[in-house]
Formats: C-alpha cells, structure tokens, sequence
C-alpha cells in the first residue's frame, strides 16, 4: 500500500487521508492518466557581452513560476456529492489575489520529508471528455484537469528557527594552548600517507609542505582533553592560502563551521565557534586550503575559550546556516536581550558568507589619527573626536569580491551644526598611496544625537592588487569636530544589504517577502512580533536583505544595546523535492 | 544593489516597483528618471502626486534626488525630473519683495525664503556675479547658467540637495572599452583659435584681440564682438578663450553606447561601482580600431560624461559624452553669451 500524501490547503487530494466525507465523496489523482505532472521552474537567464571577449557571460537572474497538472477525479455516493466535492475542491482553490494555499507532497514511501508548494492560482479545467466520460458519469465519477500556478522550487513542511547565541557575559577567556610548542600536538594531511612536519614557531604550529595542486586538508590534533561546554565559544586563530579557505573544528564527532570569521592583519583569520553540546574532547581542527612550504603553510595559534564573541559588545557578527539549496524568504529579528531597552539607532548589515573574514568594522584597522577615548557606550567601543584625518588600512584580502561597499560613519555632535565630513579610499601598496577616490558630505547634525552618516560609494579595493590594502580616511572639513562612534565599509552589490533604523522599540523584525511581496521593517515590544509596527519616520535605509542556501554572514550595530539578539527563521527550499523537514537538518 | 525608492517621504518596498532608471548629467547634476509602480490601478500609492520628491536611496545613501514630472495613468508610470529644475522656477531676486539680482549668492538666499521655500542648500558657497547690466528677468536656474558659462565651468545639483559649480576634470576616473563606439568627424568647429572684432573700452574704437595660440595647425576663424558694447582687451580674450574651449577640435561620437558592469572600469581596472559613475565625469575610451584611433587622434578618446543613465535593474549605464558640442561658431557664441 502506498503511503503517499498530497493536500491542497488542507484537503487531501490524494493518497493515505483521502477518504470519503460525510457529504459523500472523495477524491484521487490519476496519476497514471497521461498529463500529471509536477512542475519544475524554469531559469530566467541572462546573457552579458563581456568585455573585448567571445560570446556572452550567461546569468540565472531568477526563477519563473511553474505550473503542476494534476488530473483530479471525484467519486462519489450519487451525482450530487459529485457536484460538492466539485465545490469543495473550488473552495480551497486560490485565485492569486488572497493568500497563497499551501500543496503538500509525501513521497509513496511515507518516510521521504514533504515537499510544499506555494500555490497562486489554482483552475479547475474543463472536466474530461474522452471515451470514457458517459462511462464516468454512470460509475460516479468525474475528472478534472486541475492547472496550479505556483512558486518556483518547493520548500520543507516546517519553519527553521535559527535561535539567537548564547548572551556574552562579563569577558572571561581561558586559554586552552597558545600554541608555542609542538609538543601534544600531531598533524596530518588527507590525501599524503606520510606525515607531515609539524613544527612550532613565532606564528603558532604550522605544516609546510611543497607545492600540490588543489587545495589541501590539514588536519590538527591536541591531545589531552579539554572541557569545551566550560565556556560558550572557542576562538582559534588559523591561517591557510587559497581562495576557498575552510576552517572547522570538529566537535563531537561532527565538523563545525564557524559562526564568526574576522580576518585579521598578518593574513591570520579569527574563527568563533559555538561550544554547546560538546562534551570534554580532544581539540581537533581542520584547515583546507593551498599549502606549500616557505612560508605557505597551514598555521594555527591562540586556541581559547571565551565567553565572548563580538569584537565590541554593540557591534554584533554572526554566521547564519541558510537550508535548502535556494533562494529563501525569512524573517530577520534583532532584539535587546532583557527586551525592554529600545535598540536605537540599528545598522544591520547581510551578505553571502565567502570565507575571507571580511568585517564592516574599519576601526580595528586604524593605523593613524585621532586617539580613542574608551566608552562602553560607543558602538566602536569609544570615541574618536576628528580633529585630524582617520585613517584605517585595510589589508586587500578581505575585499577579494572587487564589489562595491558603502563607506559610512555614526558621529555624534555635541552641538546643533552643519558639518562636513571627507572621505577618501586610496590603494596602499608598499605603503605607498596611488589611486584615490574621494568624496565628502555634507550634513547637519542635531546636538548630542547619533547619526548614521552615509558618506559614498566605491569598488574596493580601488586597484586590483593581491598585495598591500586600502587607505581609508575621514576628515572634517567644516564645523566643530564631530565624534566618530563607529565607521564602516559594508559590502554592496548582490545578495548584499543594508538597514538602517532609528527605533525606539527594544526588537525589530525585518521580513524578507516570499515571490514579489513587498516585505516589511518592523519595529515593536513582543517577542513574537505581535505588536510590532512600521516607523517610517524611523527607517534611514530598508535594505533588501538575500538570504540564499549556505551561510550568510550578518553584522549588527546597536545603539543602545549590548550583544543583541539576532534570530532567523526560514524554510528550508528546494529544486523539486525537500531533502528535509525543516526541524532536522 | 536595490535601490529603495521615497516619494513625498513614503517609503515604497523595492518589490512594489520596477528598478528605476536614472540619470545624470554634467550639467544640472541630477537628471530624469522613470520606474513603474506595481499596483493595480485602483490603489492609492501614499504620496505620489505630480512635483512629490522622489528619493532613490541604495544601503543608506541616496543617490538620486528629484520631482515627480508626469504620472501614466494606466501602468502606474512615474516620471521624473531633476531637483535642480527647482532653480528654473524661482526668480533671480534680490529679496522677496526685491528688485532683479545678478548675484547668485543673494539670488539662492531668497530662493530658500519664503515664499519660495528652495530646498536646495548652497553650503559650499557657490557665488559670483553673472557679468552685464541687463534688466531681463532671469531664474535662478539661468543665472547660473549665465555664471558657469562665464566661468567656463558647471553647475548642479547632487543627491545631497547641495549646490555645486565646478570645473571639467581633466584626468579621467574611469576607463570605457568600447570597440564599437560610433565615432563621428563633426565633432566641434573645426577651429582652434579665434580673432575677435570688439570696441575698446578707454578708446572706444575698433580693436582686434585673439585667444591663445594652440599647438599644432592653427585653424583661425573670426567673430564679430561688437554688439556686446564697450569691453576690455582682457575681457575679449577671456571670451575668445572660452569659445576656443567651447568648440575645441574634438571628435565625439554620434550615439549614446551603453555598458555593463564589466566594462566600464576604475582607473586601477577594478569593476566600476555602477553608483559613482555620473555625469560630468571623465571616461577613458579604449579598444578603438586604428581607424577610430586616427578619428580620436590617439589610442583612446578622453570625454567628459554629459550624461549617465543607470538602470538599476541590470546595472547598465548608458552614457553619452559631452557631445552638444557647438558644431557652428553662432552656436558657440550663443552658448558662451
């Protein structure tokens, strides 16, 4: 017997639960009659001259909605409940104006997860009119072409909600090994049978070996066990070549990717992993990358446990596991922890997770300007007064994307002014500045009053170079110096995006529309955003934020507040068929 | 790479619109723009009303800032205009109640008073006197056109409602490779010098003056300065000069040509962000055939960006150089009057 199930809005069309009603009729779909059939979508491509080249650069910009068949027959007790079940079945059936019905679909084995489509439009055609149509009538039944119009791909049964971490307490770090000697300490490569030297250094344990081609998994391994759950993060530092750098430690069996990646100056990137439901463990830690000798190895240093992972409590980064394998809708919620503090001003920042420990934060780069007079009320951790020009340089590696960024900064004025502010973004390769985008803004401040200044646009780095980095500058031209609280280069481009709200509320809900709906920005008091609201005089900038399968980094700045809340919830979508249920994944 | 879109300060979700397209131009600073609002036709769109501003906001910073010009009735069509139009609408005055001004300092003063009410700050002080003792009434918005021709330079407005004059540049920030550019020989008069007829002013008899002397062959041509009245010897060659400059020998190209992403290029040929290429910019043009190479006089053509269309949907720009340039000496003329 097969186990299959198929409802449309909640009536079951076919399979285990489509039995008779009271009214005296049920339903099934011939799935054998020719013309069933599940729709797929089909690609929107695009195709782009390039530049002085042949042919064209071809682009999926999207999916077209796609169209299931289903032959849909009606028995029934007598020609009446013939007609009801017509009717009932054109009572669930969408016309693309209300909400969307939901058709779910188990596979005939009972145990494959449910694959749901989210139906627009949904027609009965004309009812069959072959051969057998004299012969239907007499025997009670009746077949139905039934055309649904609905979204492109198929999305699992169930939401995925994507708790917030753990809250960072008070700053406490133990240091599992600082990684100066090699003692403890054995190495490995996947694919060599020998074993590789590992040796101890002024960078930490490294493995050197010549030359291969294609990357190379190197994996570390301490012994003696260490009690990870003892504090809610592990921080390693670890540095690796290659343009598709992978660091994860492997916790309990199972490998963990990071939830936070922040490249570092020395090349070094500086990973963040969650600890929970780790018990006592070896330390094992694995880099996949390009990994040659002299100099090109695989290293890794300061392996600690902390209870924080943010670089500053008000300026929050995160890591977020997208499910499925496309596109998805979902809601964004960014709350103050003891949900009453309103978070104020809120920068909030996605883009696709590409491994290189990008960071919007330009402060931690800061090599020249004015001093930082420490304040745990500072999104930065402080404040910089410009009185003279701040320059942060940045190393070229974590903008490998050559995409544009939004350079922008939170100032505060004590006074009521008009100011303006310079920007500029130069090339610094062997510490010589060359090409220079420059810019300024012009822009009043209200006394006492944070204020996201947006100051330009630019592709950065500004010169293709895989040395060096970008100079980023500001200077105040005009007007008494401002405060600089925090200054950013958020990335820009595709599947990137930028919100900024002024809210007075302690959460805020941002929701990413399925198809063309519009999506909302939120802000309220309730947990499950029940009495949330829009302030349009709050919103500076409604980004457009693309959460698609993999991980999307997201980079929260609050004013108001300490170590946000930043939760997730999606569904899990699909091609054609759900690989999971969304609850288990 | 959404643009959001705020008109009459309603906020309108990028879903519920096509990408705008929008332009700029190097004279003016900001210029027209169209998009098309989602809505069946019997919905009310908050604050969409003829001369609503319209603001195209991209992760917090605006880049384009203008007036709703005309509304489709049937598709939700919105067009617009550029917010320096809000120049042409005000009269030179100045005060309120005042008398003509050709000073565009006070003329921009009593724009932003009531009862105008101009939005447009000047806080990087564009001033000066428009030169003549003419009592035509003027806009604001015509003067300074009057100045910038004066001063051989430009004016606009940006996204940031602020007011600018400035001149060319002269080094280009962005290179174009555009093989199939459509070079045309007409470009320009074809004169590089100019020897001026004018009355002087401490003698008040016939006098010749001429503009500077360019390198290479010297193509001389003459105009008649004298119905401008009584000037200076210094005056008619700063004249001179400026039509030299106005109608300078260089080739342009017939169309508008249009470019993705790809290849349209930084300096230091890193993908241009499509936001920053505007008009009034210098583009590089490179990839020219030997035959365009002998047109351009050179590997590649250096132009200053008259105007750039954005589409925000693809990311295309269309552009188009600075290419009204005078083709005859009364043009030219005309346009440094």
């Amino acid at each position: 017997m097969s186990l299959h199930e198929l409802t449309l809005g909640g009536l079951s069309l076919d399979g285990i639960d489509s039995v008779l009603t009271d009214e005296g009729w049920m339903l099934r779909v011939k799935s054998a009659a020719s013309g069933t059939s599940f729709g797929t979508s089909e690609a929107v491509v695009s195709a782009v001259d390039a530049m002085g080249a042949d042919g064209g650069q071809a682009r999926i910009d999207g999916y077209a909605n796609a169209v299931t068949t289903l032959q849909l027959q009606i028995l029934g007790v007598d020609a009446t409940a013939l007609a009801k079940g017509e009717a009932a079945v054109r009572r669930v059936l969408p016309d693309g104006w209300g909400a969307p019905v939901d058709l779910l679909w188990r596979a005939p084995d009972g145990q494959a997860p449910a694959s749901v489509r989210v139906v627009l439009t949904g027609v009965l055609g004309s009812p069959s009119t072959g051969s057998e149509w004299d012969r239907d009538e007499v025997r009670l039944a009746r077949t139905f072409p039934l055309v649904l119009t609905h979204r492109p791909g198929v999305r699992s049964e169930h939401l995925t909600i994507t708790a917030a971490l753990p809250p960072s307490a008070t700053a406490e770090t133990t240091v599992v090994d600082d990684c100066t000697s090699a003692t403890g300490w054995t190495a490995r490569l996947t694919d060599w049978s020998t074993a590789p030297v590992l040796t101890a250094g002024a960078n930490g344990l490294v493995v050197e070996h010549p030359p291969s081609t294609g990357p190379k998994m190197v994996q570390f391994t301490r012994a003696g066990v260490v009690n990870f759950a003892a504090l809610p993060y592990l921080v390693v530092e670890a540095r690796v070549a290659g343009d598709s750098r992978v660091a994860r430690w492997e916790a309990s069996g199972t490998l963990r990717a990071p939830m936070v990646s922040q490249a570092l100056s020395d090349g070094f990137t500086r990973y963040v992993f969650r600890t929970s439901g780790v018990a006592s463990q070896f330390f094992v830690m694995r880099l996949t990358g390009t990994v040659a000798a002299g100099g090109g190895g695989a290293y890794i240093r300061k392996v600690s446990l902390t209870s924080q992972h943010s670089a500053t409590p008000r300026q929050s980064a995160r890591i977020i596991n997208v499910g499925g394998t496309e596109r998805t809708p979902g809601t964004l919620t960014v709350s103050s922890r003891n949900g009453t503090t309103a978070t104020g001003l809120t920068l909030i920042h996605t883009c696709p997770d590409d491994g290189t420990g990008y960071d919007p934060d330009l402060n931690r780069w800061v090599t020249s300007g004015p001093a930082q007079v420490d304040d745990v009320n500072a999104p930065m951790g402080g404040w910089r007064t410009l009185t003279d020009y701040l320059n942060a340089v940045v190393p070229w590696h974590t903008f490998p994307a050559a995409t544009s960024y939004q350079i922008g900064a939170l100032v505060r004025s004590d006074t009521a002014q008009e100011v303006t502010i310079e920007w500029s973004a130069w090339s610094w390769i062997d510490s010589v500045p060359t090409r220079q985008v420059l810019g300024e803004r012009i822009v009043t401040l209200e006394a006492g009053k944070l204020a996201w200044v947006p100051m330009g646009r630019t592709t950065l780095p500004t010169i293709q170079a895989r040395r060096g980095g970008v100079m980023l500058s500001l200077n105040q031209t005009a007007g008494t110096a401002v405060k600089v609280g925090g200054w950013y280069a958020f990335r820009s481009g595709r599947d990137s995006a930028l919100t900024v709200v002024d809210s007075p509320k302690p959460r805020l809900f941002i929701e990413v529309g399925e198809g063309s709906e519009p999506g909302s920005w939120m802000i309220g008091d309730a947990a499950d955003g029940s009495d949330a609201y829009t302030l349009p005089s709050g919103i500076k900038s409604p980004g457009v934020h693309v959460f698609r399968a993999g991980r999307v980094a997201s980079y929260v700045v609050t004013q108001n507040t300490n170590d946000p809340a930043v939760e997730f919830a999606h569904h899990h979508w699909w091609t054609a068929n759900a690989a999971d249920d969304g609850l288990t994944s | 790479m959404t643009v959001a879109l705020r008109i009459g300060g309603h906020w309108h979700s990028p879903r519920t619109h096509t990408p705008p397209v929008y332009e700029t131009k190097v004279d003016g600073g900001m210029g027209d723009a169209s998009f098309s609002l989602l809505l069946p036709s019997d919905a009310v769109p908050l604050g969409v009303e003829r001369d609503a501003l319209v603001e195209m906001i991209e992760d917090s910073q605006r880049v384009y800032l203008g007036r709703i010009n005309g509304i489709d009735p049937a598709a939700w069509g919105i067009k617009c205009r550029g917010i320096g139009t809000d120049l042409d609408e005000v009269p030179a005055l100045s005060s309120p109640s005042g008398s003509l001004t050709r000073d565009i300092a006070v003329a921009i003063a009593t724009a932003k008073a009531a009862p105008f009410g101009v939005t447009i700050n000047n806080s990087r002080g564009v001033s000066g006197v428009a030169m003549g003792d003419s009592s035509e009434p003027v806009m604001v918005g015509h003067l300074l056109e009057l100045l910038a021709e004066q001063e051989t330079a430009r004016w606009g407005v940006d996204a940031d409602w602020q007011l600018y004059m400035r001149v060319d540049p002269t080094e280009p920030q962005w290179i174009i490779h555009a093989p199939d550019l459509g070079l045309t020989d007409e470009g320009g008069a074809p004169y590089n010098m100019y020897a001026g007829r004018y009355v002087d002013y401490t003698t008040g008899l016939y006098a010749t003056a001429y503009s500077a002397t360019p390198t290479g062959k010297i193509k001389c041509a003459n105009v008649d300065l004298t119905k401008r009245g009584q000037m200076s010897p210094l005056n008619a060659s700063i004249i001179l000069n400026n039509l030299a400059k106005a109608t300078r020998d260089t080739p342009t190209w017939g169309s508008t040509i249009t470019v993705t992403p790809s290849q349209i290029r930084t300096m230091g040929m890193q993908p241009a962000d499509p936001s920053s290429v505007l008009g009034g910019h210098m583009a590089r043009m490179i990839g020219l055939s030997a035959s365009q190479q002998a047109v351009a006089g050179g590997e590649y053509l250096d132009v200053v960006l008259s105007s750039v269309v954005r589409d925000t949907g693809t990311d295309a720009l269309t552009i188009a150089p600075v290419g009204s340039l005078p083709t005859t000496i009364e043009e030219a003329l005309a346009a440094i009057a």
